[in-house]
């Protein structure tokens, strides 16, 4: 190293500065430091524990349309300077976007999201020791004969975030988050539950170990022995709220990105206005939402945070933009401008999904019976959003029949267009699960289906 | 584009004697650098480049593994991450020792460069934009195609791992990625399709067919999209494609032979030893093959690379391990520990996995087939411990008489792995394997691939029709 590292509010200000001496007029700087404390466990116990302490900048540089982006983990002066050079000297042969018209402008007001900062969650960072010996004393309580936990992931971080631009934006936030995984099977013999996951995160404290796999044991207990049940071709099913949230993220939530409007591949590109759903269908974009993982006051470009109605009643509202694809459609940016960290240019991505909650209560629904109750459907992330085509393997799913009786069919294939197959039956419940950053009912939509 | 000296392993080992905690510590540097492009209907909207280094330090405390990570290589940092990693360990350990072993342990020193056909700084970059631009003029020929998105990624990786037993490896390689998508509509109908190219020997993406080619492919695919006739989702007698038996083997089976999954409860636990297929099925995992995307000389750990054999001769003989668990199962380590960079620790990841030809033509194995059905080329899977899959699908094709006839529509497939490797009928001598990236947690390169399969109706995979 050749001189004393920066902290991250002079790093950024030196980049800016840097940048406008050599006559850069469009620049965009990025700065972000982290802690994080990652802890594996499995067979019941530790695995590992692992703790990063990283920074970096991102740099976006313009020139007349040509635009390069480029990061660095070395934040010490010179390294700084000699990175912004170098980043020059590619500008100036980089191709030119004809529909690149600048960076996010000033304006809007900034509000700060409640509980996106939780002190309890950074002092657990810098002394972690009882939370491993919780998570040791959980997972050894749960590990037995006929219960496994795969692996249970959690991670802690704290994380400060500076966004700043030619145009007058200087904003910086600190947030916290804490999130943990498990991926659980039940055994007897040669017989194998299939995998049961529990997933959960707040920004404002630690979700609960224990709670987590015993939601998950009795998922896998109850999946354990499948019956073989001869299906007709379409039939009810009831999709969990995380189940569907990751059918809805790969379908509707892809559509309705500004990108997927700006390269028309959206189905709904002409439909603003229009029925798109049926009207049980209300989703919301809420990055104000106390403690929620998508929590914060401003987007990856700068832009203020807020919340809007993406699909109300079936209609669809707005689509979600960032600056440049929001430009590039006549639209405002929505601030949904995304980065995973500072090794990536902004995307667009959701913030925190609410589906909307309706009347019926799921009890009723399975004890009309005749309907197969799926928790995820395994592999929907290769569902088609431009078609709305999907399938997959409905894993745990369990069939329940009129008088309550329940046969557990391990895992079913699942597949249909969930443009259409939402439009014809769609009942969603007031039951809702609120975690990570979902916040969504249990929802019933008509399926083909196959037993495994 | 190499970022560190020669002189640096040395560097290491120096700056780390006298260091001591617990039974074992590893340090891995990696640097990268590289350029990114996407270009959306033509236009370059992402040119990124970058650079960067760091280190990740591991201690092996009581049999309990603390890690540490750092953006800064210089001596006073790599001695204040191991400390911190040495912390970490302890806090992690228990009063009563948990004692385990990393087995003994072949000690490498090694440097190895993959050798570069073509270098990246060799060719402009308005020489590489001109070929996204070919592809994307091709796709966007087509009247019926909205949309175009050209990928062209290039990164020269570096890594350098020394041990606290004295391993001393280095191995750089310089990959190259590069995919295209289209959407379009035909006649109402929605159709898209994709298409991917990996290689780690600079820039040779365009050496076996020209990107002219590469776009004429994904049309072929669109078109037999949209002629694609519905069917009933069921089990058929099945003939699977070689890309589509890489991606199986991979999700649907590999990831059973993971170690860590198998001591987690992977149902192959069970079957160590035992007979799971009939005797033409042998699967591995390579850490070389011809054009393979996820070859490798040393793991994450040092280890020198070998071949993992899972099943041979249709019996399931050993697991791909890490040094750890290697010890664990009793077995020699295969080299497959393996981590998306320097922030992250190694878990075990397949390179290049592969179910091995026979001899069968593909006419032999299709000519007695009254009804079935052939599936193309594969998207993304995900396999579950108790053998079930699921894997996408972009074309599939209806097999009449010992024909193969009309395009069918097919969106996935799901099955279980172990009831699809029982029912195997054949295996064709054409051998292929694809490329892509593997996503358990982290994203590494990985190679897969296989010959023709033929599986009878009652262990073949359930279409997912719509």
């Amino acid at each position: 190293m050749s001189d004393r590292e920066l902290n991250l509010l002079d790093a950024v200000e030196l980049a800016l500065k840097h940048s406008s001496r050599l006559g850069i007029s469009g620049v965009e700087v990025y700065g972000t430091r982290y802690k994080r404390l990652t802890i594996n466990a499995s067979q019941g116990e530790i695995k590992s524990v692992l703790f990063n302490d990283e920074k970096g900048l991102a740099l976006r540089l313009n020139l007349n349309g040509r635009v390069v982006f480029s990061y660095t983990n070395s934040l010490d002066t010179s390294s700084i300077r000699s990175f912004i050079e170098n980043t020059y000297k590619v500008l100036r042969s980089s191709p030119v976007d004809p529909l690149f018209k600048g960076f996010y402008e000033l304006s809007g007001e900034y509000v700060s999201p409640p509980e996106i900062y939780s002190p309890v969650i950074s002092q657990r960072l810098s002394d972690p020791a009882d939370l491993v010996e919780n998570i040791r004393s959980v997972v050894s309580e749960f590990e037995s004969s006929n219960f496994r936990v795969t692996w249970l992931n959690a991670g802690l971080g704290e994380a400060r975030q500076v966004i700043a631009n030619s145009e007058g934006v200087f904003k910086e936030a600190s947030t916290t988050f804490a999130r943990m995984f498990v991926d659980t099977i039940a055994a007897d013999g040669v017989n194998r539950s299939p995998s049961v996951y529990e997933a959960d995160g707040w920004r404002n404290r630690i979700p609960d170990p224990w709670k987590m796999l015993e939601k998950a044991r009795g998922k896998a207990l109850k999946s354990l022995r499948r019956e073989k049940v001869s299906l007709p071709t379409e039939y009810n099913i009831i999709l969990t709220p995380e189940g569907f949230m990751e059918l809805f993220n790969a379908t509707y939530g892809e559509a309705l990105l500004g990108i997927s409007y700006v390269n028309k591949s959206s189905p709904f590109k002409e439909r603003l206005g229009e029925q798109i759903a049926p009207e049980c269908f209300t989703v919301i974009d809420d990055p104000q939402a106390p403690g929620k993982m998508g929590s914060i006051p401003f987007d990856g470009e700068g832009a203020p945070t807020y919340t809007k109605t993406v699909i109300e009643n079936g209609v669809l509202k707005t689509f979600l933009f960032n600056h440049y694809y929001g430009q590039i459609a006549g639209f405002q940016s929505t601030g949904n401008a995304s980065r995973a960290g500072y090794t990536s240019p902004p995307g667009i991505s959701w913030s925190n999904v609410h589906i909307e909650p309706g009347d019926v209560r799921l009890e009723e629904l399975l004890e009309e019976g005749n309907v197969i109750l799926v928790e995820r459907i395994q592999g929907v992330f290769n569902a088609r959003f431009q078609t709305g085509d999907y399938g997959g393997a409905g894993t745990p799913s369990w069939l329940y029949l009129k008088g309550g009786r329940v046969k557990s069919l391990g895992s079913i294939s699942v597949s249909g267009n969930i443009y259409h197959d939402i439009k014809e039956n769609c009942i969603v419940t007031r039951d809702v699960e609120d975690k990570g950053s979902l916040r969504a009912p249990y929802i019933l939509i008509r399926a083909k289906v196959h037993q495994i | 584009m190499e970022l560190l000296s020669d002189e640096f392993l040395d560097e290491v080992e120096n700056y780390t004697k006298g260091f001591s905690c617990g039974d074992y510590f590893d340090i891995r540097v990696v640097s990268e650098s590289g350029r990114s492009l996407r270009m959306e209907n033509g236009r370059v909207t992402t040119n990124k480049l970058y650079r960067e280094k760091g280190l990740h330090a591991r201690v092996y405390y009581n049999g309990y593994w603390g890690s540490a990570t750092s953006s800064s290589t210089d001596k006073e940092n790599v001695l204040k991450t191991l400390e911190k990693a040495c912390i970490i360990a302890k806090s992690s350990s228990t009063p009563t020792t948990r004692k385990r072993s990393l087995g003994n342990h072949k000690i490498v020193e090694s440097i190895y460069g993959w050798p570069v056909k073509r270098s990246f700084d060799d060719v402009d970059l308005s020489a590489k934009i001109s070929d996204m631009q070919v592809v994307n003029g091709i796709l966007e020929s087509k009247e019926y195609v909205r949309s175009v998105v050209v990928r062209l990624n290039e990164w020269v990786e570096e890594r350098i791992i020394y041990t606290s037993e004295g391993a001393k490896v280095r191995e750089v390689k310089p990959y190259i990625y590069f995919a295209a998508m289209a959407t379009g509509s035909v006649d109402g109908r929605n159709v898209t399709a994709y298409k991917n190219i990996g290689r780690i020997n600079g820039y040779t993406l365009f050496d076996e067919i020209g990107p002219e080619e590469f776009a004429l492919q994904i049309i072929s695919k669109l078109e037999k999209q949209a002629k694609a006739k519905s069917v009933k989702p069921d089990k058929y007698e099945t003939i699977v494609s070689p890309d589509l038996v890489g991606t199986l083997i991979h999700e649907a089976f590999g990831h059973l032979a993971e170690a860590d999954f198998v001591l987690s409860g992977s149902l192959l636990k069970e079957y160590r030893g035992k007979e799971i297929a009939p005797d033409f099925i042998n699967v591995r995992d390579v850490p070389e093959v011809s054009q393979g995307f996820g070859n490798i000389k040393f793991d994450d750990e040092g280890t020198q690379a070998r071949d993992a054999i899972i099943v041979d001769k249709g019996v399931v003989k050993e697991f791909m391990t890490d040094r750890e668990r290697a010890a664990l199962l009793d077995q020699k380590p295969t080299g497959n520990a393996r981590s998306e960079s320097y922030r992250v620790q190694p878990l075990i990841r397949m390179r290049n996995t592969i179910l091995l030809p026979g001899d069968w033509s593909l006419d032999e194995l299709i000519e007695d087939i009254d009804y079935g059905v052939l599936l193309g080329t594969p998207l993304g899977g995900e396999a579950n411990l108790d053998g079930t899959f699921q894997v996408g699908i972009q074309d599939a094709y209806e097999i009449v008489k010992g024909e193969v006839g009309e395009p069918i529509r097919v969106s996935s497939i799901t099955g279980n792995s172990i009831d699809m490797l029982r029912h195997s009928v054949g295996v064709s001598r054409n051998f292929r394997v694809d490329y892509g990236f593997c996503g358990k947690m982290q994203w590494v390169p990985v190679s897969s691939g296989g010959p023709y399969l033929r599986v009878a109706k009652e262990g073949a995979p359930s279409l997912g029709a719509v």
